[in-house]
């Protein structure tokens, strides 16, 4: 596992309600087959095999040097959670409160909706078309 | 250069926004005059798209064509326009009588010319007739001189380019040197051949030490300046930009200026970032919502697309150190350019050229061929400015063609060879046919609207059909409203687009109402009177920049913090304010954003009589192809049969059932798109005081001081 992969871990599984594991258990698989971008090899706990991928656009991807990323959820996260752990990731990504506008495939989303396994969360602007 | 015809004049002086003067030039008598305005002429018809309009209603009728003699071809930036103190306001309206639409079309363009011509002394140029030979008009104010000249001749590959003879031309006029003292607009052969002919406005950026150009590119308002055989214009003034509108309240400007400055630097590099990376931005957002156009706006989306996102021109091409914009003081700056492109294909293969964009549009117009290749778009963006060729009506038009040829319509023997989608070769070799008017080219000059009747008339002879037949299926896919091709977005899934399309008075360019994100993601437009408020205030105010002489990007494409805590954030009122601000600072006026909405009806109004009277200012005349209003064909349903099962059931609730088959599912659900267009239609001229067949009402002519002889005529022969 990378040091920035084990960051990553630590960081998500330490709010919001969510189940601590050890950071290098026996058991650990890897996404196979999907481009997670910079964190090329995200390791998530088998305990935790639901995800949902963060997707990252224009200068969003400047600062992520990324593409999207994946996030591990338990039950009961929620859109907020998700928001929590892309800031912590990347404190210089501006997600300020009112400047972005928040879908879940595809779909408006609020800071409260709940997430599920597979769910896309994109942070958008606000495109107004020119 | 052999002057023809010179008048000497003394510039008025700009104040507060105005010179209350337009310069009149008559090509076919040669005679140069100078019009002093009313001073209520202003406060009715504001500047820009309210002039053109005023004088294309009061001097044209409604048999004038693009090629008429009394065509008018106006050019005018507006009160608010030439001032470095405040973001974007180096725009400048390009209006006439349009050879695509046969009714008024303006397309407004950034760079120096505006600003210029109103240092030189003149709210707008105003050129009728039609010259016996090529010719130039030069306004020199510093030398105090308005000329018309013999146009020079260079070589061919000069001669025939809009860049290349609008820099040796700019040149020329001062002793081979460029300098910012000077702009001038262009035209270039393309426009000679096909009906979306475009002018170009061009200008010396000192940092690049080049010239760049910007293009009023829509509706073929090169076109008729090639055809009135003038194939450039110069203006000269070396006043001080600073403060070039002798703004009444000088530090009310100054504080409206930095108050927006600070908005687009702290907030655009937090969002879509136009400063970096320039429109291109657009092409992926517009990809993951299915709203990229490709094959002919059939889909929405591809694999592929991302070789035309933003990184990949930003990382290849955009010179990325050399500060932009179209004029001083902008700091959103999003006129992105590239030196030193090697074009690879064309008759100028192997040459390096400059290239000044992409622009969204262009890179979207290249999607719609089923083109991804972004070397493509950088040599098809230049070529048709070399040509003067609108990006946008190129691509929509040769994609029309395509698909004609891949659903049978046409053959290889009608067009000479293959044109499918995603043929390189085939795409390039049409472009270059089309600006020299030969072989098929000179049938896809004539855009979508006439080729449909081309393409209808050889099919019905060849197939033992009626023409109305094979025209009702091509009208399904043929992108076009009112005779203008479609802007570049997909707007299937947004019933407000669909509106903010048809409505359009120019026909379908997104400068009236980009709703799509608001409708369609945001969901901030649930029910029919929801879109119907944003189609008849988002118009208003867009009316509003392209009559004062503003970009409109500022305030549309960088959200303002402020906004969030309003309760309709898509109207960016806090930012507006600034507008309104600078507004009343420049002209000593005291008006509201209501006053300022007003304004902009009364032009609305205006060019609805106009569109009346020239036949395109009925409700069926705001019909649009069925691809914009969903899957016209069962292939494009079959792309996202999913999605559109769960949308009609979700229309159909939950105690009837989907139709068994596919096919019957796809009929249901464009029977249910159109029906709801219809629906569209009537709440909408009804908020904006039509009749239920779009005609306004008397009353609502009345109301905005426009019921004058000619229009009570024109509600006469409507019986209104």
């Amino acid at each position: 596992m990378t040091d920035s992969a084990c960051e990553v871990q630590s960081r998500c599984w330490g709010f919001g309600g969510v189940p601590q594991f050890s950071l290098s258990p026996p058991g650990l698989w890897e996404l196979e087959g999907v481009d997670v971008g910079y964190f090329s090899k995200l390791w998530v706990n088998q305990a935790m095999k639901k995800v949902i991928s963060i997707e990252f656009f224009g200068m969003q991807r400047a600062v992520t040097k990324t593409d999207s990323i994946y996030m591990p959820i338990a039950e009961n996260m929620r859109v907020n959670d998700a928001l929590e752990y892309v800031k912590n990731q990347y404190p210089k990504l501006p997600l300020d409160k009112g400047m972005v506008l928040i879908t879940v495939n595809q779909e408006m989303a609020s800071l409260d909706t709940m997430l599920k396994a597979n769910d896309s969360v994109l942070f958008l602007p606000f495109i107004s078309g020119g | 250069m052999e002057i023809l015809q010179q008048a000497e004049y003394e510039p008025a002086r700009v104040v507060g926004g105005y010179t209350d003067r337009i310069l009149r030039v008559d090509l076919s008598k040669q005679k140069i005059a100078i019009q002093e305005l009313p001073p209520d002429f202003k406060n009715k018809y504001v500047g820009g798209r309210g002039y053109a309009l005023k004088l294309i209603w009061d001097d044209t009728t409604t048999k004038t064509r693009y090629d008429s003699p009394d065509n008018i071809l106006v050019m005018a930036s507006g009160p608010l326009g030439n001032e470095p103190g405040f973001p974007g306001t180096g725009k400048f309206i390009v209006g006439t009588i349009s050879p695509l639409t046969d009714t008024f079309i303006d397309s407004n363009v950034g760079g120096h010319f505006g600003p210029l011509l109103k240092l030189a002394g003149f709210d707008a140029l105003a050129v009728s007739g039609i010259s016996q030979k090529e010719v130039v008009i030069l306004i020199d104010s510093d030398a105090g001189t308005i000329s018309i000249a013999a146009a020079p001749a260079y070589d061919e590959e000069i001669d025939n380019g809009a860049l290349s003879f609008g820099q040796k031309l700019l040149r020329d006029v001062n002793d081979g040197e460029f300098s910012d003292s000077f702009a001038a607009v262009t035209v270039g052969r393309g426009a000679s051949n096909a009906r979306f002919g475009i002018v170009n406005s061009l200008y010396f950026d000192r940092r690049r030490n080049r010239i760049r150009s910007k293009q009023a590119g829509r509706g073929g308002t090169g076109t008729v300046m090639r055809f009135k055989r003038l194939r450039g214009i110069v203006v000269r003034s070396s006043l001080p930009k600073a403060n070039g509108n002798n703004a009444i309240d000088r530090e009310g400007v100054r504080e409206a200026g930095s108050h927006l400055k600070e908005v687009v630097s702290q907030s655009d590099p937090k969002q879509l970032n136009l400063s970096a990376w320039g429109t291109t931005i657009l092409s992926e957002y517009m990809d993951k919502f299915h709203l990229f156009p490709i094959n002919n706006y059939q889909y929405g989306q591809s694999p592929e697309s991302s070789q035309l996102f933003a990184r990949v021109f930003f990382d290849k091409y955009f010179s990325k150190k050399i500060p932009d914009g179209c004029y001083y003081g902008c700091n959103l700056a999003c006129a992105k350019g590239a030196e030193n492109v090697e074009l690879t294909r064309g008759p100028r293969a192997g040459q390096n050229v400059s290239v000044d964009g992409p622009e969204y549009e262009t890179v979207g117009a290249v999607s719609c061929l089923g083109i991804f290749d972004p070397q493509f778009v950088m040599e098809y963006n230049w070529y048709c400015d070399e040509y003067g060729l609108d990006t946008i009506s190129t691509g929509v038009t040769i994609a029309f063609f395509m698909e004609c040829f891949e659903r049978g319509f046409l053959t290889a023997r009608d067009i000479g060879y293959e044109l499918t989608f995603g043929n390189i070769e085939a795409a390039g070799r049409l472009l270059h046919e089309i600006a020299r008017g030969e072989g098929f080219g000179k049938v896809a000059g004539q855009g979508v609207a006439r080729g449909k009747k081309w393409v209808a008339e050889k099919y019905a002879t060849r197939h033992d059909t009626s023409e109305k037949a094979a025209l009702a299926e091509l009208d399904k896919f043929g992108m076009e409203v009112k005779g203008l091709e479609f802007s570049m977005y997909v707007s299937k899934e947004s019933l407000a687009q669909q509106g903010g399309y048809g409505f359009a008075l120019k026909g379908p360019q997104h400068d009236e109402a980009w709703l799509i994100f608001i409708d369609q993601v945001h969901k901030e437009l649930p029910t029919f009177e929801h879109k119907a408020n944003a189609l008849k205030w988002f118009p208003l105010i867009r009316t509003w920049f392209n009559a004062t002489g503003l970009c409109k990007l500022p305030w549309i494409d960088v959200r303002n913090p402020e906004a969030a805590n309003t309760s309709e954030p898509a109207k960016n009122l806090p930012t507006l304010a600034h507008y309104v601000k600078y507004l009343n600072s420049t002209t000593g006026s005291n008006k509201r954003l209501e006053d300022v909405l007003e304004d902009s009806e009364r032009l609305y109004i205006l060019q609805k009589l106009v569109n009346l009277r020239q036949g395109k200012g009925t409700r069926a005349s705001d019909q649009i192809p069925q691809r914009a209003m969903g899957p016209a064909f069962f292939n494009e349903y079959e792309s996202r049969a999913e999605y559109y099962d769960k949308w009609l059931q979700e229309r159909l609730g939950d105690g009837e059932l989907l139709p068994a088959t596919p096919e019957q599912r796809h009929k249901l659900l464009m029977e249910k798109r159109m029906q709801a267009y219809q629906q569209l239609c009537d709440i909408v001229y009804e908020k904006k005081g039509f009749t239920s067949e779009g005609i306004p009402k008397r009353e609502t002519v009345r109301k905005f001081g426009l019921l004058d002889k000619q229009a009570n005529q024109l509600l006469d022969r409507f019986g209104v």
